[in-house]
């Protein structure tokens, strides 16, 4: 053996804190030029060196994004040690729920954490969605409004077969309620639920399906679709640029004062979910009873809008109104290309009264209809019931509105933003109505006591 | 609106430290309501109280009843099965069963067998509550606990089940298996009433306002009011109500030893399959159909139940477990279609 081996073993031994430095931080080695020590940095896959003031200010986007992407990496790391102890069978699920919730340590704190960042991230995805709509964000970018439409539909999917595994009379039938639902989907309704539910009733197959989709296969495919959002974002050169002259003149280099932000963020959301977590358990209901739904069982909350119009009825209620509604959402960044109020909430001033227009006639006319097309809808005619459907109405009123309010503006963001307005307004109202649901489909106030029960 | 470069990047990082003490904080105050746990504070008074525990290293204790069910009850009360705990001075969590446990030793059974209860939880409110609500299981006090016995034993002369027995025979001499006749689809008799095999979910003031008012909980109903057949009776009432809330669809599973199996199915009741007309099935189970009535004398049941009954032993004349329903009709009606479901 030579000894220059042992010079040298000892020289990099010596030189070991030093090579710790440069070599663990591959930026930060003091021989590059300071432009190309930047570049290698991994922040920049991430973001542009410089973001405009603009893309800054805490109003421009909300950080929704951002708070969605952090609810998901809770979920996955809580998903995890959830799965250490629960066991996806239907005799075993509801106990190993219970031990996690009563018995293991930290047990119901990482389910409460689970639970509440799923609903979190829900909602914040929706939340999202109406930003990038509202201040005209997918424009050149019909790709990755896709890709966040299909994100969209992963989270939902997520939450859906996650609602199923804690194995309670709530999660039970609230899936047994919203899977019935895809039998009003022509065609391939009836072969889609089989698909999902492996029988014609929630089963066992169907928890260890759910339970597959839940950990593995939903999961994998948000991560990617996920990868591809970040990656087209940052490609398309971040936030989409104002339109108006000189608003994004202003530059600041994105390390520190965007960097810091998003982690200022972040360990925000961590705080005050951990923080809820903590003092609010999830809940674990009855275990389920397979031959005694509950009076009312509902959907989740996220589809309860779905299950309160196909209560009118189903064909309008179960696949036109929804299907429309995706359908308009898909085309929306094709057929809207104009080239003012990009990056603005609710676009100028012209836009922001059609906003208000369609806000109030939406809720007008969700009332009304509520008010009048109800009862007519009573009869056993189908063709009746779908037609007096609320759901048909603020249809119509939204392809009205987006007709209308285009050839009157001569615009098609107004006409879309119309549009979509009307939508939301019987969306988020139809959700309302499900939540005010009692006994029978009956409407109780929340201060109302429901008769019966337990 | 220019931002000053060096103030905001200190701004930040003065918000980056402040948000990490406030996670930091907010984990450790997790952490220390964790570990504050009720169970951990009843173990410590335990051996305040001077008396030895019988597991040497403390903690969550846990077994298996023969329910198959996990308990962890013995984690608080720690001397629920000593002997020498059962002393009025010995405080609560700690004190002995009160009673002598003859024939359900607490190694086997357990305690939620007859208690019910979530006996997975660890927090007494939700330890002695009806699983999964925050209502307190009304099975805790006498003489509701009788309801528990028909998790294993169908209502007989047994000691301790008096009054259980009471409330099936009332059930029967009301007529109340004449539109609820409890049979395995739920269905049968003459159908007008809804399925009750799983009524013992509902609470005590549910299953009397129910039996008082029926349209108090349900203002369709046509079922007649029993206000007046109590009147002078609520003896009777709490019978009845003992009954009905012993009808759970899921029951001890057959693992309990066979004198318990002799004695009356484990895991089914036989009221589920043989209601019989009202008044008929009590005391004894009937057929109902004619051409067997007619014949009893001469028909033993293992020629239509082969391999179901047992023609001598312990259990013998007594039906364990019908596994095949109806199977035997085909030894006298060769056209009938093979077993039609349950």
């Amino acid at each position: 053996m030579k000894p220059s081996f042992f010079s040298a073993l000892w020289s990099n031994l010596k030189s070991l804190p030093q090579t710790c430095r440069t070599g663990l931080r591959p930026g930060g080695e003091k021989a590059l030029d300071p432009g190309r020590r930047l570049r290698r940095n991994f922040v920049y896959h991430l973001h542009a060196l410089k973001v405009s003031e603009r893309a800054l200010h805490p109003l421009t986007t909300l950080g929704l994004g951002l708070i969605t992407a952090t609810l998901f990496l809770v979920l996955i790391v809580t998903g995890v040690l959830l799965m250490i102890y629960y066991v996806p069978t239907p005799r075993e699920a509801y106990q190993s729920m219970q031990d996690i919730q009563y018995a293991v340590a930290f047990g119901g704190f990482v389910r409460a954490l689970h639970r509440w960042a799923a609903h979190g991230m829900v909602l914040t995805v929706l939340l999202h969605l109406a930003r990038v709509v509202f201040t005209a964000s997918y424009r050149r970018r019909e790709l990755n409004w896709i890709m966040g439409i299909g994100l969209g539909a992963c989270t939902l999917g997520l939450a859906f077969t996650g609602y199923l595994l804690p194995w309670d009379q709530l999660s039970f039938w609230a899936v047994s309620v919203s899977t019935a639902m895809l039998d009003n989907v022509p065609l391939i309704g009836g072969g889609l639920k089989s698909l999902l539910l492996g029988g014609e009733i929630v089963s066992a197959a169907t928890l260890l399906r759910f339970y597959t989709l839940h950990v593995a296969l939903l999961p994998a495919l948000l991560l990617l679709l996920l990868a591809f959002h970040f990656w087209r974002i940052r490609k398309d050169g971040g936030l989409v640029a104002s339109s108006a002259a000189g608003e994004d003149a202003e530059t600041l280099p994105a390390w520190p004062h965007l960097v810091l932000r998003e982690a200022v963020l972040v360990l925000s959301v961590l705080a005050i979910v951990c923080l809820v977590s903590a003092w609010v358990a999830a809940p674990l209901g009855v275990p389920p009873d397979f031959h005694a739904p509950g009076n009312p069982e509902k959907a989740p909350w996220y589809f309860l809008w779905v299950q309160e119009v196909v209560s009118y009825s189903s064909v309008v209620g179960g696949f036109v109104f929804p299907g429309l509604l995706l359908l308009g959402l898909l085309l929306l960044p094709f057929l809207e290309r104009e080239n003012r109020d990009a990056g603005r909430w609710f676009g100028d001033r012209r836009c922001r009264r059609t906003i208000v227009v369609a806000l109030a006639v939406g809720v007008l006319a969700l009332v009304v209809f509520e008010a009048f097309f109800v009862s007519a809808g009573q009869t056993a005619d189908p063709l009746m019931r779908d037609l007096f459907n609320p759901a048909s109405g603020m249809l119509v009123l939204a392809v009205l509105a987006f007709g209308l309010g285009g050839w009157l503006t001569g615009s098609t963001r107004s006409a879309f933003l119309l549009g979509f307005v009307v939508m939301l307004v019987a969306v988020v109202g139809f959700t309302v109505m499900g939540l005010l649901r009692g006994p029978d489909w009956v409407f109780y106030w929340p201060w109302e006591v429901w008769p019966g029960g337990y | 609106m220019a931002i000053d470069h060096s103030k905001d990047a200190a701004r930040l990082r003065a918000g980056l430290l402040i948000m990490s003490l406030a996670l930091l904080l907010v984990l450790v105050l997790v952490a220390l309501r964790s570990c504050r746990t009720e169970w951990r504070g009843h173990q410590t008074a335990f051996r305040v109280l001077g008396a030895v525990p019988e597991e040497r290293a403390l903690g969550i204790i846990q077994f298996e009843n023969c329910a198959k069910e996990m308990e962890r009850c013995t984690t608080c009360h720690l001397g629920a099965a000593r002997e020498d705990l059962a002393k009025d001075e010995i405080p609560l969590p700690f004190r002995a069963h009160p009673a002598p446990l003859a024939h359900h030793v607490h190694k086997r059974f357990g305690c939620s067998v007859c208690h019910g209860g979530t006996p997975r939880a660890l927090e007494s409110e939700i330890a002695h509550a009806a699983p999964g609500t925050g209502r307190i299981d009304p099975l805790h006090r006498q003489p509701h606990i009788q309801a528990s016995c028909a998790r294993c034993h169908v209502p007989g002369d047994q000691p301790g089940m008096e009054r259980l027995k009471k409330g099936a025979e009332l059930y029967l001499s009301l007529g109340c298996a004449i539109c609820h006749p409890l049979t395995r689809g739920g269905r049968g008799g003459w159908d007008f009433g809804t399925d009750l095999r799983a009524l013992g979910r509902k609470s005590l003031a549910y299953l009397e306002a129910s039996l008082v008012d029926p349209t108090a909980n349900f203002p369709q109903s046509t079922m007649p009011s029993f206000a007046t057949t109590f009147e002078n009776h609520p003896e009777a009432l709490v019978d009845l109500l003992i009954y009905l809330e012993s009808l759970v669809l899921e029951r001890a599973e057959a693992r309990c030893n066979r004198r318990d199996r002799s004695q009356g199915l484990a895991g089914v009741n036989c009221t589920t399959c043989h209601s019989g007309d009202a008044g008929r099935a009590s005391g004894r189970f009937e057929h109902r159909c004619p051409y067997i009535l007619e014949r009893e004398e001469q028909l033993n049941c293992s020629r239509c139940h082969p391999d179901s009954v047992p023609e001598s032993g312990e259990h013998r004349g007594i039906c364990p477990v019908v596994r095949e329903h109806r199977k035997g009709c085909n030894v006298c009606h060769d056209d009938l279609p093979k077993v039609e479901g349950s």
